[in-house]
């Protein structure tokens, strides 16, 4: 473990890196925060100005007694005649230009600005903090993990319809090499209800994905999933159980070896995963290639700058840092930086 | 067609009552002798896991057996006043040798854990053979096989459960007994020895 990584976080000097880096934000930040909120003002006038007059615009004759749907007989009090018919078709145009030019000036200059200080904010702000407080692991802008990685995972019985993963790290954390990112994954699934099939999306894992290199040697392939869950299903692959009954309750495991996953998953390694299952309830990982990969499912969205807060805040910087120091404290606590064994 | 079928048992007990009766006794015979072949194989196959994961076991102390003469070579370079010590180890490894697939082999295992462990504690007065990269290799090529000998021992104990869950529950140990299925003994760990001076204490306990 790095100096950097003991300490705390200490908010960047005016002269510093990353003092010059948050100045500038803040301007570009300001742009966006007026811009923003302006186009969403813009947005609420387009949709007020284009519902507000209906009522008090036209006067509806109804076709039968009772009827709630009638016809358009008056414009503004007077009868329909001549010309002023063509004032239904202009109101309709108004009603759905009016919207659509809102939402259309909201996008561009509200959303897109937003999203370019997003952006742009991480691309230098996590990577400045990267090199002052972990100068061993680097952001790596624009990038996720491929989504191969977890649908050729095994750990869920499907595969994703749709899949999302940004604010990807990588580097070396003491003696072991790790890459992780925020991942979202859904899946389509078709339900007969009362009105017909109705395809429903559903988010089955969101959370982060944490690959590291493992400490030993293993030529095996093992899965833990949440005990009572569904993994996918392989004919190479057998249950193994362990003496330990916590760890027993909270996973099942498969394995195409039974002895190297008792090397891979020694006692006190089984004791680790209940511990990190508690900070992460329903983890699952599948230890692989001499690599363990780990699902760790959490709803937040992570490493996220809001628009609303200074970019020099230097309490928003410290969430980032200490959500990357939890993330990187999973090396430690899998002792994965141990390194006492023929695997340098 | 349905009906027909599930009111044929009925049929041949009520017309023919004896030969209703044998047609269901020897069903019943069938399913208890495919049940007594099924739990009979159940218990072969549990039996050679055993022996399988046995077998594992021995390998991985051959393997360590074989790694001792290595470091009984490098500690006399560099300490030659640990020759009782050294002869101590390489007496308690002829012992394991020969007590290798024995009922005896823990106990042998456990002499020469403990002759590794005096040697340890020997040689933290030469620091010049701790810091040798040779010492440091051969000590980590000790801690893996140390791991696997603990880890192949968890794999024996796992199939010895299901093993003698099988010879001692019923009705499977009615085959077992018949068959000559005996309970396995588990194989006590004892305390296994390392050898890992970078280790800082964590020794094997990854």
């Amino acid at each position: 473990m790095t100096d950097a990584s003991i300490r705390g976080f200490e908010p960047a000097g005016a002269d510093s890196p990353l003092g010059k880096i948050v100045s500038e934000l803040e301007v570009w930040r300001r742009r966006a925060a007026k811009s923003f909120l302006l186009s969403l003002l813009g947005l609420c006038v387009c949709l007020l100005a284009a519902v507000l007059p209906i009522p008090l615009l036209f006067e509806f004759t109804p076709d039968t007694p009772g009827a709630m749907s009638g016809t358009v007989t008056a414009f503004m009090g007077q009868p329909l005649t001549g010309l002023a018919e063509f004032a239904v078709p202009a109101m309709f145009a108004w009603l759905i230009i009016l919207p659509v030019t809102g939402i259309w000036l909201f996008r561009r200059f509200g959303l897109n600005r937003r999203r370019s200080y997003v952006h742009g904010y991480k691309a230098r702000v996590l990577t400045a903090l990267c090199r002052q407080h972990f100068p061993t692991v680097r952001y790596e802008t624009g990038r996720g993990m491929p989504w191969k990685l977890l649908d050729e995972s095994g750990l869920f019985p499907f595969a994703s319809d749709v899949y999302y993963s940004e604010d990807r790290f990588s580097g070396r954390w003491g003696d072991t090499e790790v890459a992780f990112a925020e991942v979202v994954a859904q899946r389509q699934r078709r339900r007969l209800t009362s009105n017909g099939l109705k395809t429903v999306t559903e988010t089955y894992f969101q959370g982060l994905m944490f690959i590291a290199d493992f400490h030993k040697h293993f030529h095996s392939t093992t899965r833990l999933i949440p005990a009572g869950e569904d993994g996918a299903r392989s004919v190479s692959e057998h249950p193994a159980n362990f003496e330990d009954p916590r760890f027993e309750a909270l996973f099942q495991t498969w394995t195409t070896d039974q002895v190297d996953v008792r090397y891979v998953l020694s006692s006190s390694m089984l004791h680790r995963f209940c511990e990190l299952n508690g900070r992460f309830p329903g983890l699952r990982a599948r230890l692989s290639n001499e690599d363990l990969l780990l699902l760790l499912p959490d709803g937040r969205d992570r490493f996220e700058p809001s628009l609303f807060r200074r970019a020099d805040s230097s309490n928003q910087m410290s969430e980032f840092v200490a959500d990357l120091r939890s993330i990187l404290a999973i090396v430690d606590e899998l002792n994965l930086n141990t390194r006492i064994w023929s695997k340098p | 067609m349905d009906n027909g079928c599930a009111i044929l048992p009925a049929r041949i007990l009520f017309v023919l009552p004896m030969e209703g009766i044998s047609i269901i006794f020897i069903l019943v015979l069938v399913a208890l002798c495919a049940a007594a072949i099924a739990v009979f194989n159940r218990l072969i196959r549990a039996r050679n896991a055993c022996d399988n994961a046995r077998g594992g076991v021995d390998a991985n102390l051959m393997k360590r057996h074989d790694l001792i003469p290595n470091l009984i070579r490098l500690v006399k370079a560099y300490a030659e006043h640990e020759q009782e010590t050294l002869r101590v180890v390489t007496r308690a490894r002829a012992d394991a040798i020969a007590s290798l697939g024995t009922q005896v082999s823990p106990a042998s295992e456990a002499q020469l854990s403990q002759a590794l462990k005096l040697l340890e504690v020997r040689i933290e007065a030469y620091p010049e053979l701790k810091a040798s990269e040779h010492f440091d290799r051969l000590s980590r090529t000790l801690t893996e096989i140390e791991e696997q000998i603990s880890a192949s021992r968890r794999a024996l104990n796992a199939h010895v459960m299901v093993n003698n869950n099988l010879v001692q529950q019923f009705p499977s140990h009615l085959i077992a007994r018949a068959a000559g299925f005996r309970p396995r003994d588990y194989f006590s760990a004892q305390g296994i020895g390392r050898l890992t001076p970078e280790s800082n204490g964590t020794t094997g306990r990854d």
